[in-house]
């Protein structure tokens, strides 16, 4: 709300409630007002004005939250109210005099809060004295606190302090000193002078908060701030603030110059200065000095800034060839990701450079070439991304490699061609091989691999419809495949690389024959790559001939590397007669080479006995043993892996939104559309806790060989944040645009349901577009495309729009399509199922929650099973309903009935805001185990929780748990909590919701800790675990949780109607949340319906109960 | 370019000042007590508003001797003594309390005029029941979803509900409340012989005029006299 939005709402509800106004005045001294406060102001100064003023300015839009104990002015009105107030001092006095006795025995910070207030308002002598003195008495306090009461405290009540209050220096102070004290990501405030953020700093600063280390050096334009890893840097530790703070001192020309440096973690920052030394200062006050040496301090010149460039190399296969089956998504994930990428990494310095293989294109030749072409480019101020899509697998280890791998498998990445005639998959030793060359270059790589690996997943055959990222291992033992090179034209040369070649051949050695560079019109480099790309080993015969070769000592340098970079691979050098040792290549000195000293046969053949003794000798590399599964490894250096399922899982592709995705790039896009600041660490929580929450056997993971990599961003910060607003124009051949598509999250348009914005002026503010009734008119989406997405515009006013007008637009509703449902098989009982679909919906219309649809993108599936009807949700294994036989089991209207409930489960489960303008963290769940002696220990509450039933006296016991919400933003936030259980119910945990102020913190339940049960009656079915969802939906706006409550699926087919509903809604999300349940609530609102942004965030908590077996 | 770093002495920063400033309290010094509510009846006419409000004729006043002598004049039976009709309150209340949205701002209010009213017609006489919005759509004393139809007092015992008459409609309120919800429900009461005053902190130009004209309203402010009570009281007994 802007200041004009609270102006009008005062004085509209002035001319409705002239007394509730006045009273609205008075008691905006107040930090809380409650009914006897209120009733002896109106009884003191306002005679005249009866209860019923009480009640107007309870009910109006000027009060922000209320309960029955206490009301709360909004803020933005307050300070009008106060300013009004302050214009007649001795009403002031007199409601401060009202206040100060009422809140007499309040807690004190509360009156310290009124009493400032006051002060700031009033010309009482000595005030600002005094106000500091208040002020710095809740600095001591925070200072001295054991909790961090007083800091929520204050993360509230110092926004809301009259303005002259809450920017003077010891109030910004003070909210610093909060930050720190609550593990708030600790921003220090732009405004303030750097120097005194200088003085101030050590006595805010937490001291155990994390640190973060900067690399530092000298250009020729003065001083660096980036990569530690940088040829040359040095060093630092800075506490992890936002901005980072330096104080910087040199002396520049005989003068001294100082400068406080902020910048972001992440992020690049350069200083101009011409100085051979510079002092710095982190915020702790430790210090450093940074001189040039001796002989470096002359080269001082312009160059221009460094540019960084993020290689990256995308490989996506739905269409395999033969006998493998084809997938659906990989394209998919491939081409949104670099869409998204190629939109949001556009700033200064970070330039994205991309190479993209789809389908036949992604052979392994193809994607071992691209790897190395970019590792040659890629320096350490550079970034590399690898992302595959596709089948993963595994294949034989060659006998020769056995150490490497004590399973005797490889894991692979399935290449286009790798399961055809001559190919091969990618093994994670070859990938990791071609990633060192990025280690080498100090480029720090990220590799993302949605795809399966390690042994066998949790589904040997996949249910129908259902696509699994897992290609059947490769079963055929090739021999080892021999790069083999030679120089043509020499006769004792060419007579012994035939005999060789005999030799090899009948040992079972596949060749790969040499490139002949003399050939013309052939790229032999790209040759020679992909051949030595393919071989296992290689022989090259070195005469004085080739030697003399350009291309072949080119050659010999190629095999040479990849020796180094892959333990696994052989090279075997034969130096034939008349070389001289001296004219050996430096680099085959750390290789042994074998000699044939004459021209003979026989010298060929002792020859070839040592080539095939070494061939057949395991490489000397000693492994852990002790790892129970095989998985994708890091290589050296800085390299990030994210996989999408543990070894023992499988990696899956849903469909969303009606195209088919892969589970780990879906919520990765997601996650990183929505927060592309937020570090790895955080993100993958994100995306594991969605995952899990949608699939329950896969668990995407994240590893990094330096943790410290964890706490950056994706691809360090060079994704730019996205746009907060949508503008729509109109463009001549394709008429009005809203420059918003699928690559911001935008759902696509389903038969009548599609997304609706609300339009503005361009200049409006967050405050003006508040409700409907201030909207110019609506737009409806009517096709999404990428990156825009056409709209048809209607105004309130009726007129038609101008087309040189450009609106700013804000997302009011979404689509709600109904669910897919796959009816597997055919008969009588499936084609009554289908009928009665299509005359479930209001006046025997088809349901609107589910359609029938084919296999390929259903979310739910039927069958006729044995016993009667059968269910399960896209991924997962039949086994939603357990039909009994007899009971309902084919009754077709039941069967429908719980359909339509299992997907208004589904989509409450999945229910997500397009837009960010409630941060996804804005409210954080914290979950806590209690003891059995009442005492609680924290739980990481990111994926799924597993909570176990405890053997306590010789009995089982149910985990005791507590459920916390931490608002850990700056915006007072309506939150609701919902469990979704196994059972298909929605149960809210917290009534119909509650407000949590900055910085509050409740637990749900109260003082009693929550239990975890697992019923007997399930468990003596053979039952073990039970899976429970919290999702938690945080508003600007308050909603009724309780109007998405559902009960477990039905037993019985019922006659009650859930099309209905037509009571009035408040704002947009309780507008969506109704149309959840009831699909007749209409799409588009208006009036003075209020336009609320949210978010939403879940945790799985799966309990435990041990078997039968296992009890005492 | 090559450089050299070397660590300089850390800088210490002088905090003693700032130990020397008091700590706020983080409770206050006198234990917190409960906020003094200044009642919305004119302190000390409560007792004579509701017993005036609240009192239906009963037969127990002296022998009617004027009808005793006539009887026997007349040569009639006297198979029971005539007694005087005076006001009475041993018929008890049956006190409605809405605790929809609209009251919360009366919530306290609510609880006062309970003590009040068990003060002046007896503890065991006043019966408490909760609604929301309407009694017509359940009444009870327990949670919402255990609520049954609201059934009338019986014994010609007075009906008091405490209401916004859904005037006070919260912005967010979900339901709405029909002017023929309070008519349908004193028929109801009056076909069991019960009366229904209705009480409410809205003055009476707020008030749906539907209402004000069949039903006994009363204003739930410092300004509402005895003698309102009297007269509003009294002109509701002879409405049909």
């Amino acid at each position: 709300m802007n200041q004009a939005t609270a102006q009008r709402l005062i004085d509209e509800f002035g001319e409705r409630s002239p007394g509730g106004l006045a009273l609205a005045r008075l008691l905006s001294l107040a930090v809380r007002v409650e009914p006897e406060l209120m009733r002896k102001m109106r009884l003191a100064l306002l005679p005249a004005v009866d209860a019923s003023a009480e009640a107007d300015l309870w009910f109006s839009p000027l009060v922000e939250s209320y309960s029955l104990l206490a009301l709360v002015l909004a803020p933005e009105v307050v300070d009008l109210l106060r300013q009004e107030l302050a214009g007649e001092p001795a009403l002031l006095g007199a409601a401060w005099e009202v206040i100060q006795e009422m809140h007499r025995n309040a807690p004190p910070a509360l009156q310290l809060e009124e009493e400032v207030t006051w002060l700031a308002l009033s010309a009482e002598p000595g005030r600002t004295d005094r106000i500091e003195q208040l002020l710095l008495s809740a600095l001591a306090a925070l200072r001295t606190d054991p909790s961090d009461g007083v800091a929520h405290w204050l993360a509230r009540a110092l926004p809301l302090l009259p303005q002259s209050a809450r920017t003077s220096a010891v109030a910004q102070l003070l909210e610093m000193s909060v930050a720190g004290v609550l593990n708030l990501e600790f921003r220090l405030p732009t405004e303030v002078d750097g120097a005194v953020l200088h003085r101030w700093l050590p006595f805010v600063l937490p001291p155990d908060l994390p640190e973060l280390t900067v690399g530092l050096y000298f250009t020729a334009n003065g001083l660096e701030f980036g990569d530690p890893a940088t040829p040359h840097a040095h060093s630092i530790t800075l506490p992890r603030t936002d901005p980072l703070f330096v104080r910087l001192t040199w002396e520049e020309a005989g003068e001294p110059h100082t400068e406080f440096i902020r910048f972001h973690p992440g992020e690049p920052h350069s200083v101009t200065l011409q100085a051979r030394a510079v002092e710095l200062e982190n915020a702790y006050g430790q210090r450093w000095q940074l001189a040039l040496l001796a002989d470096e301090a002359g080269a001082l010149r312009q160059q221009p800034p460094i540019a960084r460039t993020v290689y990256s190399l995308f490989a996506g296969i739905d269409h395999y060839p033969s006998p493998l089956r084809p997938l659906y998504g990989c394209v998919n994930d491939v081409q949104q990701m670099v869409a998204f990428l190629q939109e949001r990494i556009t700033g200064d310095p970070f330039q994205l450079v991309s190479h993209v293989l789809l389908n036949e294109a992604a052979t392994k030749p193809a994607i071992m070439s691209a790897l190395r072409d970019m590792a040659q480019q890629a320096t350490a101020h550079d970034l590399f991304l690898f992302y595959f899509c596709g089948y993963g697998s595994q294949a034989p280890t060659l006998p020769r490699l056995a150490p490497l791998t004590p399973d005797g498998w490889d894991e692979t990445l399935v290449c286009y061609d790798s399961r055809q005639p001559g190919g091969s998959d990618l093994t994670d030793r070859e990938l990791n091989a071609r990633l060192a060359r990025f280690t080498a270059a100090n480029c720090p790589a990220i590799v993302i691999l949605d795809c399966s690996h390690g042994g066998a997943g949790t589904r040997p055959t996949p249910a129908p419809g259902d696509s699994i990222r897992r290609a059947p291992r490769a079963e055929r033992r090739r021999g080892e495949r021999i790069f083999l090179s030679f120089a043509r034209g020499e006769e004792f040369t060419t007579a012994a690389a035939e005999r060789l070649e005999k030799a090899l051949a009948a040992n079972g050695y596949e060749l790969i024959p040499g490139v002949d560079a003399q050939q013309p019109g052939v790229d032999w480099q790209r040759l020679l790559s992909a051949a030595v790309d393919r071989a296992d080993c290689a022989v090259v015969l070195l005469s004085p001939r080739s030697l003399a070769s350009e291309f072949a000592l080119n050659e010999i340098d190629w095999l040479v590397e990849r020796t180094q970079e892959d333990s696994g691979f052989l090279l075997l050098p034969i130096a034939l007669p008349g070389l001289d040792t001296a004219e050996t290549p430096q680099s085959l000195s750390k290789v042994q080479i074998i000699h044939i000293e004459k021209q003979s046969e026989a010298a060929i053949d002792a020859a070839i006995a040592t080539v095939l003794s070494a061939l057949q000798t395991p490489v000397g590399v000693t492994v852990n043993r002790e790892r129970p599964q095989r998985s994708w490894e890091l290589t050296t250096g800085r390299q990030v892996l994210i996989t999408a399922c543990r070894p023992n899982e499988d990696a899956f592709e849903l469909a969303f939104d009606g195209r088919i995705y892969g589970l780990l790039s879906y919520y990765l896009f997601d996650s990183l559309r929505r927060n592309s600041a937020a570090s790895l660490r955080e993100l993958m929580a994100r995306v594991r806790t969605y995952v899990t929450a949608r699939l329950y056997d896969q668990s995407p993971q994240l590893e990094a060989n330096d943790t410290r990599d964890l706490d950056l961003p994706f691809l360090a910060g060079a994704i730019g944040p996205s746009q907060r607003y949508a503008t729509v124009t109109f463009q001549p051949d394709r008429g009005w645009v809203i420059d918003t598509g699928a690559l911001h999250g935008l759902p696509p348009v389903a038969g009548d349901e599609t997304t609706l914005f609300a339009l503005f002026d361009l200049a409006a503010d967050l405050d003006e577009m508040a409700t409907l009734s201030t909207a110019l008119g609506q737009a409806e989406v009517q096709e999404v495309g990428p990156r825009e997405s056409t709209v048809q515009i209607t105004l309130n006013d009726g007129a038609a729009p101008d087309p040189g007008e450009i609106f700013k637009a804000v997302m009011i509703a979404l689509p709600l399509p109904p669910l897919v449902l796959a009816l597997e098989g055919d008969g009588e009982r499936i084609e009554a199922v289908r009928k009665a679909i299509l005359s479930a919906g209001p006046d025997g219309m088809p349901s609107l929650y589910i359609r029938e649809g084919p296999l390929h993108g259903a979310a739910l599936f039927l069958r006729a099973g044995p016993d009667g009807y059968e269910m399960r949700r896209a991924g997962d294994a039949y086994g939603l309903i357990r039909p009994a036989p007899g009971v309902m089991a084919w009754n077709v209207q039941l069967a429908v009935q719980r359909l339509e409930h299992i997907a208004r489960w589904t989509q409450i489960l999945t229910l997500t805001s397009p837009n960010n303008l409630v941060p996804t963290d804005a409210v954080r769940i914290m979950l806590s185990q209690v003891n059995a002696a009442g005492e609680e220990e924290p739980i990481n509450a990111t994926g799924v929780v597993c909570l176990q039933y405890e053997l306590r006296d010789g009995q089982w016991s149910p985990p005791a748990f507590r459920i916390r919400l931490l608002n850990t933003s700056s915006l007072t936030l309506f939150c609701m909590v919902f469990d979704l259980t196994e059972g298909k119910a929605v149960q809210p945990l917290l009534g119909r919701g509650v407000w949590l102020e900055p910085g509050q913190e409740i637990a749900l339940g109260g003082e009693s800790p929550l239990i975890a049960y697992l019923p007997d009656e399930l468990w003596e079915q053979g039952v073990t675990q039970l899976r429970d969802i919290i999702k938690l939906i945080v508003s600007t706006g308050e909603s009724d949780a309780t109007l998405l409550t559902q009960e477990d699926l039905p037993t019985q087919p019922s006659r009650a109607v859930a099309y209905r509903d037509s009571r009035r809604t408040a704002n947009t999300l309780e507008r969506l949340m109704r149309r959840v349940i009831a699909r007749s609530v209409a799409r588009r609102g208006g009036g003075d319906e209020a336009i609320v942004y949210w978010n939403s965030a879940e945790v799985t908590i799966l309990t435990i109960r041990p078997r039968p077996d296992d009890e005492p | 370019m090559r450089s050299e770093l070397t660590p300089l002495p850390a800088r210490s920063p002088d905090d003693a000042w700032l130990l020397q400033v008091k700590p706020l309290p983080q409770v206050a010094e006198d234990r917190p007590s409960p906020l003094p509510l200044e009642p919305l009846f004119q302190p000390g006419w409560a007792r004579a508003l509701l017993s005036g409000a609240l009192a239906t004729p009963g037969a127990d006043g002296p022998l009617d001797l004027p009808q005793l002598i006539e009887w026997i004049a007349q040569g009639q039976p006297v198979e029971w003594l005539p007694m005087l009709q005076r006001p009475t309150l041993v018929r008890g209340v049956q006190l409605l309390l809405d605790h929809s949205d609209a009251m919360i701002p009366f919530h306290k209010d609510q609880n006062w005029l309970v003590r009040q009213l068990r003060q002046t017609v007896g503890k065991e006489r006043v019966a408490v029941v909760h609604f929301s919005g309407s009694p017509r759509w359940g009444a009870g004393l327990g949670p919402r979803h255990d609520w049954q139809a609201c059934t009338p007092p019986g014994d010609g015992a007075p009906v008091l509900a405490v209401t916004d008459l859904g005037i006070g409609q919260p912005l967010a309120a979900d339901t709405f409340v029909d002017e023929s919800e309070w008519l349908l429900f004193a028929d109801d009461l009056a076909r069991a012989g019960s009366p229904l005053l209705i009480l409410t902190p809205y003055p009476p130009r707020r008030w749906p005029l539907v209402l004000a004209r069949r039903l006994v309203i009363l204003h739930w402010e410092r300004t509402t006299t005895i003698s309102h009570v009297h007269s509003e009281v009294g002109k509701g007994r002879q409405r049909p």
